[in-house]
């Protein structure tokens, strides 16, 4: 665990610690195609987005994150589609505007 | 603003992030801070970022975050997008654009009439908000110093108009109340190469205008912005704070070229000069330049070139003024222990081998132990030419530390190597200076020392080991590549190799400060080449030192020993000191009975080395039996190369002394002693001697042979190599061992042949190791009818009997050393100061 978890709100979206870049979450697709954030600390809730592609929400077969580079494949399509990153970590922020979706 | 990651495809926008950033928790990780932008890592891929935090009137000085009480950002939090930043209250530090400036400024007159003031009125610990991408210069109109600064977080520059510091506080700082006269601040080296590290500062006053800078007790403190460890990039504010014992002038080193130098009057007066960089990025590629140093009792000297184009180098002044209200002074009421400005003798070539203590010897010697840790300048120098002295010098001066016995303070003599490392070290430091400062030099340095004949191998070992160590540091001190070159070479045969000798013998006679190095050289020619053969080389610690030690004990000088030798360096004759009656007592007959005896005692050793080389009929050598006729009937010619200062003394009896005087009495003595020999040994074949020095010799520098011997090639002292023993010299005087053993005064001695080998000499003859050696009176030849002997000196041989016995059978050899060498040393030399 982070020693800096216990500074980084509920509702940090990051992957990365602010302040020493340690792992502190994770992002992946669950069953039912929504993508999740579980936050490594043992008992942390799990947030979860629904991506919007095209004005329809797509379920996602899997997501990938790799240094900053965000790779979405929805179940049925053959190929990835890339995302920035700020787009995908500000959905999992509570925002009263774009709550819990990503536009993609 | 946009802050986004900088890695290529991720670009996280921190604006996006809604957070609440601790700053304080970043501040207290490693590299949390960094110039004015703090670290915080991307959520999206965890790459190092950082921010700005200028753009928001905050700034960052080691550490300590700064805000601008006139930034337009208020309170502790600072928002970029949606991203908050803590600023921690006890981290952050409100300032305002007075607070970080003096409120007045030093300004000082300069000899050439203008003014020089400070090219910034910011404390030193706040330069770094200054913003220098756009400069703005200050000036002085009507007594007020004004400027305009952009500061780093604020848009427009803030203006000062600031009062001068009163030369007279009672009064208005106006006219000439406004400027100080007669200051100076000294940058030394003033070498144009960026890689030279070391250098030195100086903060001082001419003497006429010291009271009003110390007028009402002001508190001046000067500090350069520099490096503080050799080899370090790290840059502080080092105090030049080492005071000489005026009170007021004072030095620091600083190890790196300083940037910066901050004078402060007290805590609100003050002012930052800048300091040019240097101009040239890196030294000259090159073949090299080859160095020589004579590393003298008394006196040591420099040259650079090669085989045929060496010059001594004069010493000049390395100096570079940041501000020139005075040159330094020439009138010196206190140790001034500033690099050297001008050297002494004729082409103002030579330093003296001393040290000039900043604290009296008194206070060094309570703390003896910091000798190790010394730096020029702060704690030492080397006396100057050119000055008038008006202190104590003796209280300040070692010397002789060649030689560790001959150091006079007992609580330094263990001190010997550091004292000769200093020394050595400042020496090279300074002659680099020089040649880059005219820039006559290359990265790659070759430096060439010699030793004297008397060190042995362990002396040598020691000496060669000491110049490693110290070419290392000046190598890190200077940025160049300084590289000693190896064997070293004996002072003797350097001189030798600067002269281009003729006839069949030639006499070298070094008469240095504290040894005299003789070489017999012996000049033949076959078919091929001309070729020269070392046939004795002898060095023995009787030599100039001992003599002004004699005048010293024998009260014929009228100051001390250390003030005696100044003169006679800045007089530069000892006849002309003499003749105006300073440093002598007003009693010629006693002081010419002394030098007279001096000298007498060391052409006795000479003709007697003379006379055994013909005895032993060495002088035969690859010579064909015309020539030894043309010899027998002829004579044998010597010619006589006196070198060294120790020979200056003979001005006091003959103005040509050395060439005439003692080269003819040279002659006869050894041709007495030949006649002598003809008698006892009954031998009819042998030439006369005619000794001579050669016509010309001597109009040169006497220390120039050492070192210009020593730029020559190596192969011309492998050449002349050509014995191998390391130094060889005569019994000197007929010695006794035990009842029955005799060797006869004419007998070779050398520190290999006469080894005990199970109890046996070389020749067969049987001899125990513990036998009692001695040399008994009225053996021929006797001494010079003017000269005391030996055994007049000290009945019996009583008190020198010991040392006989020491020396001659150190380390199991037989004649380790010379007996003559030995009473020479340690009889005749003591003594001399008694006899009248």
């Amino acid at each position: 665990m982070c020693e800096h978890a216990p500074l980084l709100d509920k509702s940090y979206p990051g992957c990365f610690c602010i302040y020493c870049g340690a792992n502190v979450a994770k992002i992946e697709a669950d069953e039912y195609g929504q993508i999740f954030l579980e936050p490594t600390e043992r008992g942390a809730e799990r947030r979860y987005v629904a991506v919007i592609h095209k004005d329809q929400q797509r379920a996602v077969e899997s997501v990938n994150m790799e240094q900053g580079r965000v790779r979405i494949r929805f179940k049925g399509d053959a190929d990835s589609t890339q995302t920035d990153s700020t787009r995908l970590l500000s959905a999992f922020q509570d925002d009263k505007d774009e709550k819990e979706v990503m536009r993609i | 603003m946009a802050t986004k990651c900088k890695r290529e495809g991720c670009g996280y926008d921190f604006e996006a992030l809604r957070c609440e950033v601790d700053v304080k928790t970043i501040l207290r990780e490693r590299g949390g801070v960094e110039g004015d932008k703090i670290r915080v890592f991307c959520p999206a891929c965890a790459q190092e970022n950082r921010i700005d935090l200028r753009p928001y009137g905050i700034f960052s000085l080691n550490e300590q975050l700064y805000r601008w009480a006139a930034s337009a950002t208020t309170g502790l939090r600072i928002e970029i997008g949606r991203m908050t930043l803590a600023l921690p209250a006890e981290r952050i530090k409100v300032i305002n654009t007075r607070e970080i400036c003096y409120e007045s400024v030093p300004v000082f007159r300069l000899a050439n009439g203008n003014v020089s003031f400070p090219r910034w009125p910011v404390r030193k610990e706040y330069l770094d908000v200054i913003d220098t991408e756009r400069p703005t210069l200050p000036e002085i109109t009507n007594d007020t110093y004004s400027i305009q600064i952009y500061f780093k977080g604020l848009k427009s520059p803030e203006p000062y108009n600031l009062n001068c510091v009163a030369v007279n506080p009672e009064r208005q700082p106006t006219g000439d109340n406004a400027a100080f006269e007669g200051v100076h601040l000294a940058l030394w080296p003033n070498v144009p190469y960026k890689a030279w590290k070391r250098y030195f500062l100086r903060f001082g006053c001419a003497l006429e205008h010291v009271r009003s800078l110390q007028r009402h007790s002001r508190d001046i403190n000067i500090f350069a912005l520099g490096g503080a460890k050799l080899g370090s990039a790290e840059r502080k504010w080092i105090p030049i704070d080492s005071l000489a014992s005026d009170g007021l002038t004072r030095y620091g080193c600083i190890e790196s070229r300083p940037e910066k130098v901050a004078i402060e009057f007290g805590t609100r007066s003050g002012g930052v000069w800048d300091i040019d960089p240097a101009k040239s990025e890196r030294y000259p590629p090159g073949i090299g330049t080859k160095i020589a140093v004579d590393f003298g009792t008394s006196n040591t000297c420099m040259a650079i070139g090669m085989d045929n184009n060496q010059e001594m180098l004069a010493i000049k002044s390395c100096d570079l003024f940041i501000i020139e209200g005075s040159d330094l002074p020439t009138r010196i009421n206190f140790a001034d222990t500033w690099p050297p400005r001008q050297g002494f003798g004729r082409r103002k070539a030579l330093l003296p081998t001393e040290l000039l203590t900043r604290e009296k010897l008194e206070d060094v010697r309570i703390n003896v132990d910091r000798i190790e840790q010394w730096r020029p300048v702060v704690d030492f120098g080397i006396p100057s030419s050119g000055n008038q002295v008006e202190f104590p010098e003796d209280e300040h001066i070692i010397a002789e530390f060649k030689w560790y016995q001959r150091i006079q303070d007992y609580a330094l003599r263990g001190y010997a190597r550091e004292l000769q490392r200093h020394y050595i070290e400042f020496t090279l430091l300074f002659t680099l200076a020089q040649l880059a400062r005219d820039q006559r030099i290359n990265s790659q340095v070759d430096v060439n020392f010699s030793f004297p004949l008397a060190f042995d191998r362990e002396q040598r070992e020691d000496f060669a080991g000491l110049l490693g160590e110290v070419v290392k540091s000046v190598s890190a001190m200077t940025g160049l590549n300084v590289t000693l070159n190896t064997p070293l070479v004996d002072e003797a045969r350097a001189a030798a190799s600067s002269l281009v000798s003729h006839g069949p013998a030639c006499l070298y006679v070094d008469i240095g400060g504290g040894s005299s190095d003789i070489a017999l050289d012996i000049i033949r020619t076959d078919e091929r080449e001309e070729s020269s053969i070392y046939k004795y080389i002898a060095s023995f610690q009787y030599a100039g030192g001992a003599l002004v030690d004699a005048y010293d004990g024998g009260n014929c000088l009228s100051v001390g020993v250390n003030v005696f030798r100044r003169l006679v360096r800045e007089v530069g004759r000892v006849k002309e000191m003499f003749r105006r009656g300073q440093g002598f007592q007003p009693r010629p007959e006693k002081v010419n009975r002394k030098t007279a005896l001096f000298y007498g005692y060391l052409m006795e050793f000479l003709a007697r080395l003379l006379a055994a080389h013909i005895i032993s009929e060495e002088w035969t050598e690859k010579l064909s039996e015309d020539e030894k006729m043309r010899i027998l009937k002829e004579g044998y010619n010597v010619e006589l190369y006196p070198l060294g200062n120790g020979w200056g003394f003979g001005a006091l009896l003959d103005e040509e002394y050395s060439r005439t005087a003692f080269a003819g009495d040279l002659s006869d003595r050894a041709n007495k002693i030949l006649d002598e020999a003809a008698h006892k040994l009954d031998r009819m074949n042998m030439p006369r001697v005619a000794v001579k020095a050669p016509e010309g010799f001597g109009e040169g520098d006497p220390k120039e042979a050492v070192v210009f011997g020593l730029l020559k090639a190596k192969m011309e002292f492998r050449r002349r190599v050509s014995v191998n023993w390391q130094y060889r010299t005569i019994v000197g005087y007929t010695t006794k061992a035990g009842t029955t053993r005799e060797v006869p005064w004419y007998r070779p001695v050398d520190d290999r042949a006469m080894l005990l080998e199970g109890g046996k000499t070389p020749n067969g003859e049987g001899e125990l190791p513990n036998a009692h050696l001695t040399c008994p009176p009225n053996e021929w030849p006797g001494f010079h009818s003017k000269l005391l002997s030996p055994h007049e000196l000290d009945a019996g041989l009583n008190r020198t009997s010991n040392e006989l016995q020491t020396c001659l059978l150190a380390s199991n050899k037989w004649f380790h050393q010379s007996p003559f060498h030995v009473i020479l040393e340690k009889l005749i030399k003591p003594k001399l100061k008694d006899i009248l």
